[in-house]
């Protein structure tokens, strides 16, 4: 029997796997998949809630949460290319020319 | 389940502002690519034209008194909402107003760049109107696209500007991501996420609930750029493309404002006790930190996000009062920020047009070069900083006084203090611009829609400071929904 708290702990692996992510990993790109980790973890979340609540909001909300996270993604990868373009880099520490 | 939706011309005419800007961001975005032959400034001229047209019917829509609630209490519109919505678009208005010099430095896509602006107004409409968890996110996401776009538009012409783009996403997105596990959270505790209901619920303060509020706080933390959320702002303010960066530091931190004091304020109001203090805090950090690192800045971009970091802490002063009053005055708080910092923006394009230059050692003598734009700059500053008879003073005085009202005595203390340490770098620049040598002997010319800005702001940043009753009243008037908080 696969209870409410399975989901929850799962998801709060996931949420913290991709927390860890964005944190530590320097490329861009697997920011970026770190950030999608986390949004994923919050659409188990919803959905989850959804099913032992007996109510569609939280299915109808991770719906919106994954359009979001298609529209973050193609207009990141937009922004990365055109700072590969500028300056062949795509790791956070070569991207340094703003500090105080 | 079955679920209907029904909604008739009348309920449409609630987002009237929202189908005008619509309509209008197509029909530029089409004539930009359908007639080439259509110069770009004619198309920012049909897109001031058409936002005044918004301006007037928001106006309207406030004097008449339309309120209601569409798609199932998603989308709520009233006085609240009109305020918000009117800071929106006539800040849209002024940095479109300021772009038009500016935006000859940009070589491709300069008619999308107009587009893009009215996308991002748009987004902030609706978030003056967001009335549950969901449209909150979505919409604040909705706004926050545009600026990704934006603050990266000088692409490879600066690389400053690319590079600030891709900070503001990457920290964006992780804010956004953190937030909406929160609102996960909050629909697992309540099973519901409409605000007004979710304050029917009387929800129980459990972990899950606490965890899930904290992290919604989180994302709205940091589209206001309060400490300890605060860290995108300087590189930002610096590397996006200076028009922009005035309308960052002012049209979605208040739309934001509008969410979080419809969360704060009415619907999760029970839990005063435990909120307020992280409000003291935040503002109490957000004051002390901007001022104090602001001291030490050599870019007037920069020190501009510094000083809008402390000016966000002392509109917290007024959220953590949590009585109607102390929502009075931060929705006054923002007009008079509003009015100078965009004011002061302004100034800054106009220079940086000429020389390019961001340098504050750069402004020396400028009252030699242009002694209109030296006074004006004055004018703003001192406003920042609370200067009597400006703007800045009441707003300062009426947030101040809110606070006092609920015993916050410590907190208007740190605030006096901060005033203190924030004229000190208010007035390097003025001394600067004043008794400095200027290194350059051109004058700045200034073109007339850029005069345009000037006048208004500088005789904006004046009258709410010597006649502010009427824009108290307005305020006074918007939070009419908080009238549960008045309290014995």
């Amino acid at each position: 029997m696969i209870t409410l708290t399975h989901y929850l702990v799962v998801s709060t692996i996931l949420f913290a796997l991709g927390l860890l992510g964005v944190l530590i990993r320097r490329n861009f790109i697997i920011v970026l998949m770190s950030v999608e980790m986390m949004l994923n973890a919050a659409n188990l979340n919803l959905v989850a809630f959804s099913y032992y609540l007996h109510s569609l909001t939280g299915q109808i909300v991770a719906l919106f949460v994954i359009a979001i996270a298609a529209g973050e993604a193609a207009v990141g990868l937009a922004i990365i290319v055109v700072i590969f373009r500028g300056k062949i880099a795509t790791n956070v520490d070569q991207i340094n020319l703003l500090k105080w | 389940m079955e679920f209907t939706l029904s909604v008739s011309a009348a309920d449409l005419l609630l987002m009237l502002p929202e189908f005008l800007l619509t309509g209008l961001a197509c029909l530029v975005l089409v004539l930009d690519f359908s007639f080439p032959k259509i110069s770009k400034a004619t198309l920012a001229w049909i897109t001031a034209a058409g936002l005044s047209g918004i301006l007037v019917s928001l106006v309207w829509m406030f004097a008449s008194g339309l309120q209601g609630a569409l798609f199932k209490g998603m989308f709520v519109l009233d006085a609240f909402a009109v305020f918000f919505k009117i800071i929106v678009v006539f800040s849209t208005l002024i940095v479109l107003l300021a772009s038009l010099d500016y935006i000859k430095r940009i070589y491709l896509f300069r008619g999308e760049y107009y587009v893009m602006i009215m996308l991002a107004a748009l987004g902030m409409l609706f978030m003056a109107s967001a009335n549950d968890l969901l449209s909150m996110f979505i919409t604040i996401e909705f706004s926050t696209f545009g600026f990704y776009v934006l603050v990266a538009y000088l692409r490879e012409d600066d690389l400053r500007s690319s590079e600030a783009g891709l900070k503001f996403f990457v920290l964006s997105v992780f804010t956004a991501a953190i937030m909406v596990f929160g609102i996960s959270l909050i629909y697992g505790e309540t099973g519901t996420i409409i605000f007004p209901e979710l304050a029917a619920s009387h929800p129980v303060l459990t972990g899950g609930l606490v965890i899930g509020f904290l992290c919604v706080l989180v994302g709205l933390g940091f589209k206001i750029g309060a400490v300890p959320f605060h860290n995108w702002i300087p590189d930002i303010y610096q590397g996006a493309p200076t028009p922009i960066t005035a309308y960052l530091s002012i049209a979605p931190k208040a739309a934001a404002i509008a969410i979080v004091l419809r969360i704060f304020f009415s619907t999760f109001a029970e839990f005063k006790p435990e909120w307020v203090w992280l409000l003291i805090g935040m503002a109490a950090l957000s004051m002390t930190y901007g001022n104090i690192v602001a001291i030490a800045q050599k870019d007037i971009k920069r020190l501009l996000a510094y000083s809008g970091i402390a000016q966000m802490g002392n509109l917290l002063i007024g959220l953590a009062a949590g009585t109607k009053m102390g929502g009075d005055s931060v929705l006054f708080y923002l007009v008079t920020y509003l009015v100078a910092n965009l004011g002061a923006f302004a100034v800054v394009i106009i220079f940086s047009n000429l020389t390019g230059s961001d340098q504050i050692d750069d402004y020396s003598g400028l009252s030699r070069r242009s002694p209109l734009l030296a006074a004006a700059m004055m004018v703003f500053l001192l406003s920042l900083a609370g200067v009597p008879p400006l703007a800045g003073f009441i707003g300062k005085i009426y947030v101040f006084t809110a606070a006092m009202h609920e015993g916050l005595i410590a907190l208007v203390i740190i605030g006096l203090i901060n005033i203190v340490i924030s004229m000190y770098y208010y007035l390097v620049v003025v001394k600067k611009m004043y008794i400095g040598q200027p290194t350059d002997h051109r004058p700045i010319p200034l073109s007339v829609p850029m005069k345009a800005v000037v006048y208004a702001t500088v005789i904006g940043t004046v009258a709410l400071g010597v006649y502010p009753k009427p824009f108290i009243e307005w305020a006074v008037a918007s939070t009419s929904l908080f009238s549960h908080l008045i309290g014995p």
